[in-house]
């Protein structure tokens, strides 16, 4: 707490102090001419003295103070106030204000946690907002020993890359989470949808033995991860986990509709071309692998060079095919040719391969983005005091011009032994 | 317009103008019979003067000498009252605390009273006047009308200029006579005025030095630096008040003592008057009354 200057090289100039009182010095060393008629017995040896004697000192005062001002002014005062103040409660948009009459506790200040803060008189801004960017600058702006109250629903979204690290401790209250949407997986990828594969024919590709063997590895993890074998001849019965399609003797649509819906990722394990559901499934958004050897990808075409070998002999591309994916080895997906196939790590790469991009983690449980009170502590901003020293300047300025330009009060008796008798030869009145 | 406040006319009443001299009779002077009386005693004839009346002139001697002589007659007034008043530049200053009372109205109202004393008396008085230009004299003559002239010409007195050379008062020695009572009213401060004094003073007549002062010269009350400026030569002076004041003071009594001094060696009576003070004082010491 306490005053402060962000130019204190200003304060030089608080030399310009010594302007008024010059002007008000000078006249006093001017003589005031006065008949004097023994003027021959006056010794010319006691020249006048300078005696320091001020003018209007009312109004060498306010020209004083107007010129400290404005050296203030110039010189940026700030004020910091340090002392906690009342505590304060931030409520999520998203959240009714109703909540409050419950346990709001002691928190006089209670605003929305949204851009601005508003307060909560105001109408609820939207539920979009950086609030972990807001949360970060109330608590760089709350002096530290000011209590911070957060109300928020199960699930927090507008998070960013960082963890939230701040200066104080925060009450974390989690309201019900009547209102919560569902929960977005914050990794998304080939972990959890169901894993298909597929071909034509009643014999398996070559490879696809490996290939399942690896999707079964990762399948063991996630149970949702199924590896479709193939299943020779007949319809298979409507199983809960489809363990196998086989699209040799159905209609390709059909088939492809027995793929559970939220199916993403797809192992088309034949060297021809993929049906026309597929296609339509691998636009709207899908992930395709196609074990068909693509010796000329390259980038120029507008392929991706997902993963390479050490020795940069195989390699896996990736492009874009509508809103969806579609993978090719570089090589045969063969023993032979690919050895990573055989690897023990294989499983752990294919689902590297089958992922899809990171997204953003912007949406959090509530819970487990509780502030953590480590984060480095700051000073609390400075208040600037120009907004107050500018009308206070206005106003000495007009008492300041009011008093110089005010009629001069008649000499007063004091002043009138100074002041000489009438010019001479000047006609006095009668008594 | 009358120059003379009512409480100093009131107060005049009890006053009545004497020669210290004597030669007149004490107090015998008074009666009005003796001046309205056939007691014109010629005295002598003199030549005549600007200034003059026309009718005092003896037209009969005119015609038989072909020069204008003035018939003189000893009057059984027992008083002739001369008032001389210093109208130079120094007489306009006056204190700050009246500005409008100077050392010139103040003579003009001392001037007033002795002619109302005079008339009173039943005295012969006159003004002479000493101004830049010269010397400036009235008829020696007694009555109302003369009084209304005396008045008429102090009213239109002005201060300015300096005081005339003493040779230039060569006409005041052949007017006045021995025994005549001058009343000299004046600051006192030219060395002229007062080579005037020794010389009438030592030629017998009754003078009586009135020294009008202002408070300002007694106190030298001045707190702040000042440009002091001589009306009479213009001359000026940067002095500080405080750090004059005991010198000038005293310098200033000093002088002021040793003209006192000469003027009381040659008989003449020595008055003062300071502007702040009441006129009634120095008029009561002019009639010889204790103040």
């Amino acid at each position: 707490m306490g005053l402060g200057l962000l130019a204190p090289w200003a304060l030089l100039a608080l030399a310009s102090l010594a302007l008024p009182l010059l002007l008000h010095l000078r006249r006093r060393l001017q003589r005031t001419p006065l008949s004097f008629a023994a003027l021959r017995w006056l010794r010319p040896l006691q020249r006048p003295r300078r005696r320091l004697r001020l003018e209007r000192p009312w109004l060498l005062l306010l020209r004083l103070l107007l010129a400290a001002l404005l050296v203030l002014l110039l010189a940026e005062p700030i004020w910091r106030d340090e002392r906690p103040g009342p505590a304060w409660l931030l409520l999520h948009p998203e959240l009714d204000p109703g909540l409050l009459q419950t346990g709001a506790g002691t928190a006089r200040e209670t605003r929305w946690w949204a851009t601005g803060f508003p307060t909560l008189d105001q109408p609820a801004p939207g539920s979009e907002q950086p609030y972990a960017s807001l949360l970060r600058q109330i608590d760089a702006e709350l002096p530290p020993q000011t209590p911070l109250q957060v109300w928020l629903p199960a699930e927090l979204g507008g998070l960013d890359a960082a963890l939230l690290r701040l200066q104080r401790e925060v009450t974390w209250r989690i309201a019900a989470p009547d209102v919560a949407p569902p929960l977005e997986s914050a990794v998304a990828g080939a972990g959890t949808a169901p894993l298909w594969l597929l071909w034509r024919g009643a014999d398996a590709p070559a490879g696809a033995d490996l290939l399942a063997a690896a999707a079964q590895a990762l399948a063991g993890k996630a149970d949702g991860v199924n590896a479709a074998e193939p299943q020779s001849g007949g319809t298979a019965s409507a199983p809960p986990r489809p363990s196998a399609v086989d699209l040799r003797t159905l209609a390709a649509a059909e088939d492809f509709n027995r793929i559970e819906p939220t199916t993403t990722v797809l192992l088309w394990l034949d060297a021809s071309i993929w049906p026309a559901a597929i296609e339509g499934w691998l636009r709207a958004g899908g992930t395709l692998y196609w074990p068909q050897a693509c010796a000329d990808c390259s980038d120029a075409d507008g392929w991706l060079r997902l993963w390479q070998s050490e020795d940069a002999m195989r390699a896996l591309w990736a492009r874009r095919v509508g809103n969806g994916r579609l993978l090719r080895p570089s090589v045969a997906l063969q023993t032979g040719t690919f050895p990573e196939l055989l690897d023990g790590h294989f499983p752990q790469l294919l689902a590297h391969w089958l992922s899809g991009p990171r997204r953003e983690a912007r949406r959090a449980p509530a819970a487990a983005m509780q502030p953590l009170p480590d984060g480095p502590v700051g000073r609390v901003p400075p208040r600037t005091l120009q907004d107050w020293l500018l009308p206070l300047i206005a106003l000495l300025l007009l008492a300041e011009r009011t008093l110089a330009l005010w009629p001069r009060q008649p000499p007063s008796a004091d002043d009138d032994s100074e002041l000489g008798g009438p010019p001479p030869g000047s006609r006095p009145s009668p008594p | 317009m009358d120059l003379i406040p009512a409480d100093l006319r009131a107060q005049l009443r009890r006053l009545q103008l004497r020669s210290r001299s004597g030669v007149h009779g004490a107090g015998s002077g008074r009666q009005q019979s003796r001046e309205r009386g056939a007691g014109m005693e010629f005295l002598q004839y003199r030549p005549y003067q600007p200034g003059d009346e026309p009718r005092q002139i003896d037209w009969r001697l005119y015609a038989r000498s072909d020069r204008a002589y003035v018939r003189e007659a000893e009057r059984d007034s027992p008083l002739a009252l001369w008032l001389l008043i210093d109208a130079s530049a120094s007489m306009a200053q006056a204190d700050a605390a009246r500005p409008d009372y100077s050392r010139l109205q103040a003579a003009r109202i001392l001037s007033a009273c002795l002619i109302e004393l005079a008339l009173a008396g039943g005295d012969r008085f006159t003004l002479a006047i000493l101004r830049d230009g010269g010397l400036q004299l009235h008829s020696l003559a007694g009555g109302p009308r003369q009084r209304d002239r005396c008045l008429l010409a102090l009213a239109q007195l002005e201060a300015s200029g300096g005081v005339p050379p003493t040779d230039a008062c060569e006409p005041l020695w052949a007017r006045t006579q021995p025994g005549h009572l001058i009343v000299c009213l004046s600051d006192g401060f030219d060395p002229a005025l007062l080579e005037l004094e020794r010389r009438l003073a030592g030629a017998g007549r009754e003078l009586i030095d009135l020294q009008l002062l202002t408070a300002e010269e007694r106190d030298f009350p001045y707190r702040d630096g000042h440009r002091f400026i001589d009306p009479e030569t213009g001359a000026t002076l940067d002095a500080d008040g405080p750090a004059a004041r005991a010198d000038f003071l005293a310098s200033f009594e000093a002088a002021q003592k040793e003209r006192r001094d000469s003027l009381s060696a040659l008989g003449v009576r020595c008055l003062r008057q300071y502007l702040d003070q009441p006129l009634i004082g120095s008029l009561r010491q002019l009639c010889g009354e204790n103040p």
